[in-house]
């Protein structure tokens, strides 16, 4: 069953590696907001160019979904884009679907990678793959990223890197 | 009049909440069914009209237990999925925060509110209390979900009811191997 899962797995990154993959697009009338944001994926988030966060995001850039303590503006990207390197130096963001609207883009993004770089918390590399799902919610202004929501499935990629649940009192022991 | 119908239900949803955003404009349509599949499925649960909102079969990404990795459902598979919810976790709310409509797609950023009374994940009831976001795109065809995608923030719910992953352990059997 394991091996299984993980020939599928193999079978999906092989698929997203081979460049066949179609991202599907709903921006008609919104094709600037959408240069600017495809712009930001390639070079902060795929391309890891921090010296390009503040072409993308304002100053004032308010990060939501991210951890207590996080800060605002060009350093909570440049925070997300270093840490990001460290524990995935090699993971793939893929776009499957990108949606305009108003002045925001929404993005559903697969994730593919192997945890080859020390986890959050110092947890040692697992050297396990992991495919997950995410979704980017930008709002756009005068060209800007000012707003930011961003989720991913974090625990079924954590599943797939084969961490598992314990109750409180099993921990405990 | 498809604005002043479209504030009025604006209005209704967002009076006894938070303020909605919604950026539908020119897709009211798809945001009032939407509305109407948040109202029936994902507050009452009320699983016996499932396939009033879902087509009979459908495509889903989503990780949840209505299944992923762009498979096909049926609108019968859903069920179980609204049953369990309101028994393990009868006050569970759903709140909407955004809602941003294109073409045939809705998004809706949503946070969900609830005391964990029943089994989750495995896991007997905490008795805690938790508030976590997701985020759900459907896409709709003749008023009906023939699509969906979407996640949860199932770390940071888990972590509010102590229910964490092991990281000590996988270090520890990391460190037996060595």
């Amino acid at each position: 069953m394991v091996t299984l899962r993980l020939i599928a797995m193999a079978a999906l990154s092989f698929l997203a590696a081979s460049g066949a993959h179609a991202t599907e697009v709903k921006c008609k009338g919104n094709e600037a907001m959408l240069t600017r944001y495809l712009g930001m994926f390639d070079e902060v988030f795929n391309g890891r160019k921090l010296d390009r966060i503040a072409e993308y995001t304002s100053e004032d850039f308010q990060p939501h979904d991210s951890a207590p303590g996080t800060p605002k503006g060009h350093e909570a990207i440049r925070l997300l884009v270093t840490n990001m390197a460290k524990s995935f130096p090699k993971r793939k963001l893929t776009n499957d679907l990108i949606i305009c609207g108003g002045d925001m883009v929404v993005a559903y993004q697969t994730v593919e990678g192997i945890n080859d770089g020390p986890l959050f918390g110092g947890i040692p590399a697992t050297g396990k793959s992991f495919n997950f799902n995410w979704i980017d919610i930008c709002r756009f202004k005068y060209g800007k990223v000012v707003e930011r929501w961003g989720a991913g499935d974090a625990l079924g990629m954590m599943t797939q890197m084969g961490f598992k649940l314990t109750p409180p009192s099993a921990e405990a022991k | 009049m498809r604005s002043f119908l479209l504030a009025a239900i604006v209005c209704a949803v967002a009076a006894p909440a938070v303020a909605i955003e919604t950026q539908c404009k020119g897709n009211e349509k798809n945001l009032e069914t939407y509305l109407k599949m948040y109202d029936v499925l994902f507050m009452k649960r009320d699983e016996s009209r499932v396939l009033e909102f879902y087509a009979p079969e459908f495509v889903s990404h989503n990780s949840d237990a209505g299944g992923g990795g762009a498979e096909t459902r049926t609108a019968e598979s859903m069920k179980p999925m609204w049953i369990d919810s309101k028994k393990n976790q009868p006050d569970r709310v759903m709140i909407n925060e955004l809602i941003l409509c294109a073409g045939n797609l809705v998004v809706a950023r949503v946070t969900m509110k609830g005391t964990q009374t029943g089994p989750l994940f495995g896991m007997t009831a905490t008795g805690k209390t938790y508030s976590t976001t997701a985020t759900d795109i459907y896409r709709f065809k003749d008023g009906k979900v023939v699509e969906r995608w979407g996640n949860s923030d199932g770390i940071g719910m888990l972590s509010q009811l102590g229910l964490l992953l092991p990281f000590a352990q996988a270090q520890a059997a990391r460190a037996e191997k060595k």
